[in-house]
């Protein structure tokens, strides 16, 4: 046994904690090592002198003085020891009356409910007392006992959320209605508190906020109605396809004026925009084609947006124009936001109502439209109804790049391509179906990527899903047919494993023809375009952006998810 | 080396008699909620446990309050004690976690008590320098030099860290066994070989001198 090994086990020896064999073992060499021989001495003595210390006793009256801190302690509620014997945990004395204070909350929650349901108040008008009965909250249950109506009818969470909605756009058009409704409040509570004795002082403020939203229901109606009237007032003052704004909810997007009827000739850049109804917009000087800001879109190389100067009216040029149009007609920028943040400061959200009447319109007002094209050029396929759900002028925009007043690349400028394009897209909105948006937006980024484009916007967390992709506008036909294609192709090989799982038998040879051919057309359609451009490497596709020679289409795609 | 009385510990009343009852009865009836046998237990055991709580804190105040503080604890926490290990285990480590939050508290206390006539002069508690004076008994000299080595003893404890004086204390002065050692502060058996040669090798050193 070595000396380090043997100075690991002093202690044990001098404890008598060692067993015998290596005790004698410990022993035999401190007897040979004189070194381990100190060092068991100088340990051995120090235990010694601390085990020769006396032992000190606890004061007399030390087991008092506990007993009277462990009363104290009961006392004050930290320990719970009933007389029989035995306690409760310490956790239950603190959960029990927790519980039993939860449980009346909820059974006086629930008495309270009732009464209010009997009442034909509802949820939402406890909501909104609770809230302080802010004038428009109010409002809204007003409308609902209005009509009296169920308290969840369509009908009234539509008022109702009309007039959110009109609360969220134009707080000042609610907020003068705001000391009318409290003065009629102050006026029937102190009517209210004459209803006698049973009736207590909440229930009778409760009844009286209630008359006033009541009386004062007509004057935000009005309100209101003066309000849409001083929007389309605007709007019929502001230029046309004027301001290239998206809308909170991503769905508004593009102009948010009403096209005007299009008239018999057009100038020629109009037309060769491929529309009016396209707003002609400019890469501003070193940005990026998917990046361009408010005060560029409005330029236009070589002189003013056409959708300016064809309705004479001074067509803003600075972000400084902006702003004073802004001002001179805010409802023209009610319900919009900038396309790009911090443009311009962001008014109001368009009441849902308002929203609502302007799509119909504008969805007529575009129908007309086209008529118009397909009589003036004899393209009959031009005017068959549409069936997306959106105006054709909210789908797309073409964005001409260069600074070059004339149409620099191909399909602009009179070219058959690129009109042809946007009326294909006119003709049948883009639609992906996916199980999930994410994967959807990757695979189509993918896929523009693929034609040199690159996504431009895409709709926010929530809202309904919009993929906004911006290509060239010589590739945008064939993009838009293999998104299609993929699409079909996607379809077929459901409906083959449709049947398939269905333990059905497999189509047979006439119907995998069909199917295969429904699936194929779309990449056929795409195939001879594709092959008569080299592929379009993401490099090459920055290297035309930078040269800024190309003209490039905006497509939107609706996401479906399918779960 | 571990007294006796601590394996087979004998109750005694409210006023301080034998009460007849076996330890394990006392615990039992303690758990019960009978306050008069959680009494019983601390007339029982607070003798060992001020002497622990002493050597550990240095100072006879803050010895008792560390050791109210523990009883209170253990009177709270009395349900939770199973019987598995003895009630002396139990409560060590609870006075020596009270002790050691406690230093945490204060921080470091390296006045410790010097040489007081009514200083412990013997190992039995009950003697004081000024008791062996009035007796007569004994030399009054060899008491105060066995005195000044008790105190500088005690100051060298004082001098240790926690984990140091915690394994000298319980080992030197209480007589636990390293697996009781292990037991109360919850270390391994190497851990407590560790502290206990470290120790000793600082109290040596602290120490030299006395002979």
């Amino acid at each position: 046994m070595g000396c380090e090994e043997t100075r690991d086990l002093i202690d044990e020896l001098i404890d008598g904690e060692l067993p015998p064999e290596a005790e004698a073992e410990v022993r035999a060499h401190v007897e040979q090592c004189a070194e381990c021989r100190a060092v068991m001495e100088r340990h051995s003595r120090a235990a010694d002198l601390v085990r020769g210390l006396p032992r000190v006793g606890a004061p007399r009256d030390f087991s008092v003085s506990v007993r009277e801190a462990i009363a104290a302690d009961v006392g004050r509620g930290k320990v719970v020891r009933p007389a029989g014997g035995w306690r409760l945990p310490m956790w239950l004395t603190t959960a029990l009356p927790a519980a039993a204070c939860l449980m009346l909350a909820a059974i006086l929650g629930v008495r309270v409910m009732q009464k209010r349901q009997a009442e034909g108040t509802d949820v939402t008008a406890i909501a909104i007392e609770a809230e302080g009965e802010s004038a428009s909250r109010a409002a809204g249950r007003a409308v609902k006992d209005e009509g009296s109506q169920p308290a969840f009818s369509p009908e009234a969470t539509e008022k109702a959320k009309a007039l959110e909605a009109s609360r969220d756009m134009e707080p000042r058009a609610a907020e003068p209605a705001a000391p009318a409704v409290e003065a009629l409040a102050e006026r029937k509570a102190a009517r209210g508190r004459g209803l006698g004795a049973a009736r207590t002082r909440a229930a009778a403020k409760r009844v009286a906020v209630k008359d006033a939203e009541d009386e004062a229901t007509p004057l935000l109606q009005s309100k209101a109605k003066e309000l849409a009237d001083k929007v389309d007032a605007v709007k019929t003052e502001a230029p046309a396809g004027s301001l290239p704004f998206r809308s909170r909810t991503g769905e508004a997007v593009r102009a948010t004026v009403p096209p005007r009827p299009v008239p018999a000739a057009r100038p020629a850049a109009t037309n060769a925009a491929g529309g009016e109804r396209s707003v002609l917009r400019e890469k501003p000087e070193g940005e990026g084609g998917a990046n361009y800001g408010q005060a560029g879109a409005l330029k236009k190389a070589g002189g003013k947006p056409d959708a300016f100067a064809r309705d004479g009216a001074p067509a803003p040029e600075s972000r400084a124009d902006l702003k004073a149009l802004a001002d001179r007609a805010p409802g023209a920028l009610a319900g919009v936001v900038p396309a790009k943040p911090g443009a311009v400061a962001p008014t109001k959200a368009r009441p849902a109502a308002e929203a609502a009447e302007w799509s119909g319109k504008q969805r007529e007002q575009a129908d007309a439209d086209r008529a118009l094209d397909a009589a003036g050029r004899g393209d009959p396929g031009i005017a068959r109804p549409v069936a997306s759900a959106r105006a054709p002028e909210e789908k797309r925009q073409i964005v001409a790049g260069g600074g070059r007043a004339a149409a620099p690349g191909p399909g602009f400028g009179g070219e058959p391509e690129a009109q042809q394009a946007d009326r294909d897209m006119n003709a049948d909105r883009l639609s992906w179906k996916a199980i999930d948006a994410d994967t959807a937006k990757a695979e189509i980024q993918r896929i523009a990527a693929q034609f040199g484009g690159a996504v431009k916007w895409r709709s926010r967390p929530g809202r309904p899903a919009v993929l906004a992709v911006e290509v060239p506008a010589d590739r945008a036909e064939a993009f838009a047919a293999r998104i299609r294609g993929v699409q079909t192709g996607r379809a077929t090989t459901a409906a083959r494993r449709s049947r398939s799982g269905r333990g059905g038998a497999p189509l047979d040879a006439e119907e995998e023809t069909s199917v295969t051919r429904d699936a194929e057309a779309g990449l056929a359609r795409a195939e001879p375009r594709e092959a008569a451009h080299a592929p379009f490497a993401p490099a090459r596709r920055e290297e035309g952006k930078a040269a800024k020679g190309g003209l490039f289409i905006t497509l939107e795609i609706d996401i479906v998810t399918e779960r | 080396m571990v007294p006796e009385s601590k394996r087979t510990g004998q109750g005694s009343g409210a006023d301080g008699a034998p009460s007849g009852r076996t330890e394990e009865e006392i615990v039992s009836a303690a758990k019960k909620g009978d306050a008069g046998a959680f009494e019983e237990l601390v007339r029982m055991t607070q003798d060992r446990l001020y002497n622990l709580a002493f050597r550990m804190t240095g100072h006879r105040e803050e010895a008792e309050d560390v050791l109210q503080e523990a009883y209170l604890r253990a009177h709270r926490s009395l349900e939770s004690f199973e019987g598995t290990s003895q009630i002396y285990t139990w409560l060590y480590r609870i006075t020596v976690n009270a002790c050691l939050t406690r230093g945490r508290k204060v921080g470091r206390r390296s006045d410790v008590e010097g040489v007081s006539l009514d200083a412990p002069a013997g190992t039995d508690g009950d003697s004081t320098l000024a008791g062996t004076f009035a007796s007569g008994d004994g030399d009054p000299g060899e008491a105060i030099s066995r005195n000044e080595r008790a105190a500088r003893v005690h100051e060298a404890i004082g001098e240790l860290p926690g984990e140091y004086r915690t394994v000298v204390v319980l080992r030197d002065i209480e007589g636990l066994s390293y697996e009781e050692l292990g037991e109360v502060t919850g270390s391994s058996r190497a851990a407590i070989k560790s502290r206990l040669h470290r120790a000793r090798q600082r109290l040596a050193e602290l120490l030299g001198d006395l002979r």
